[in-house]
């Protein structure tokens, strides 16, 4: 049976150290989500870091690159390439502005397209929707490294790698003692 | 699997005398993580039972309960009802606080704990024990620390470890009594 107790990564623990593995455990999650918030007010968008998911920005960007996004109260002009999201479509996309209108409010119509499509974007808007407003655009892209995403990918069509991904960081963590 | 039995024991029990059994202790040999831990294990282990003194846990649970509100932020931050561009106000104050609290953890580790593996204290006595072992360096050393006195000894771990591995209790215990009453006497 000595070698069941070995297999238990609690053994020989005292019990308040536990309580401190678990905080660890609690304090990588939460220093993660905080990098993203920092990231996020440094950024003043939603998400400042996207993938881009599909080639229809080819040979701009690809499958799998990371993109960082800036959004700021600045006007939007035609040539910069911006990440929106439609509603009814959790998906955001990343495409060029084609065509700015601009009213005396300030208020914007926006017209994108993919570098690599055919035809704008029109038809991807939702039911009724001509053109796209300052509430749909989550950013500007403002940095970008090629390939990185394709991990986000990868975790995303096979599910089960995440869980096992956290699963094996959880027992690391929970066993390697502290002093 | 038997356990070593120290030689000469008198029946009374004395204080400054190690009782007679230990679990057995083995290691890894040439891992110097591992026999640094079985060094500093049985250390504790000696001072907490044989010797009868306690433990002072507040910087650990200092440390935990630092932890906790870390963690409690990091909910806040995520979970707060308002959404994104209005919220910035609470983000901005729970990152902050977070980055402060990762700051006060890291200093207690680094700087306060330091290379300290026990706080203990025993009849207005207060001990704090410190180890060393560098990388690849066979030479192991004990620090001890009563009030202003601070004794310590270096020796080689292949005085404590036969070539099985097997952490020779008795003769360690020996050298760190030794190390003990030279810190306690000074006092006196």
């Amino acid at each position: 049976m000595d070698y069941l107790k070995k297999l238990n990564p609690f053994d020989g623990i005292p019990k308040y150290q536990i309580a401190q593995q678990i905080v660890n455990f609690g304090l990588i999650v939460a220093s993660a989500l905080m990098i993203w918030k920092f990231l996020m007010i440094a950024s003043g968008s939603e998400s400042p870091v996207v993938v881009v998911l599909s080639g229809s920005m080819r040979p701009a960007f690809d499958r799998g690159d990371l993109l960082y996004l800036d959004m700021n109260d600045g006007p939007f002009r035609v040539g910069e390439i911006v990440v929106f999201k439609i509603e009814g479509k959790d998906i955001p996309i990343v495409h060029r502005v084609l065509e700015v209108h601009e009213d005396a409010n300030g208020l914007y119509e926006i017209l994108t397209k993919g570098d690599n499509n055919t035809i704008h974007d029109k038809q991807l808007y939702a039911e009724g929707q001509n053109w796209l407003g300052r509430e749909h655009i989550i950013g500007r892209v403002k940095g970008f490294l090629p390939y990185v995403g394709m991990v986000t990918i990868v975790m995303h069509d096979y599910p089960q790698l995440k869980y096992l991904l956290v699963g094996v960081l959880a027992l690391f963590v929970l066993s390697t003692r502290d002093n | 699997m038997s356990t070593r039995k120290s030689k000469s024991t008198p029946a009374t029990d004395q204080p400054s005398q190690p009782p007679k059994e230990y679990p057995e202790v083995k290691v890894q040999l040439y891992d110097g993580l591992s026999m640094k831990q079985a060094l500093d294990d049985s250390i504790v282990r000696y001072f907490t039972d044989d010797l009868q003194f306690s433990q002072n846990h507040t910087l650990n649970i200092l440390k935990v309960l630092l932890g906790f509100v870390g963690c409690i932020l990091a909910g806040l931050a995520q979970f707060y009802p308002t959404p994104f561009p209005k919220n910035k106000p609470i983000l901005i104050t729970c990152v902050l606080l977070y980055g402060l609290i990762s700051f006060a953890l890291y200093y207690i580790t680094m700087f306060i704990q330091k290379d300290s593996i026990l706080n203990a204290s025993k009849d207005k006595t207060n001990l704090q024990i410190s180890t060393i072992l560098p990388r690849y360096d066979p030479n192991y050393t004990v620090k001890m620390e009563v009030g202003n006195y601070i004794h310590s000894m270096t020796h080689s771990i292949d005085r404590y470890f036969d070539s099985t591995g097997i952490l020779d209790q008795p003769a360690f215990f020996h050298d760190i009594l030794k190390l003990y009453n030279a810190v306690t006497s000074k006092q006196n």
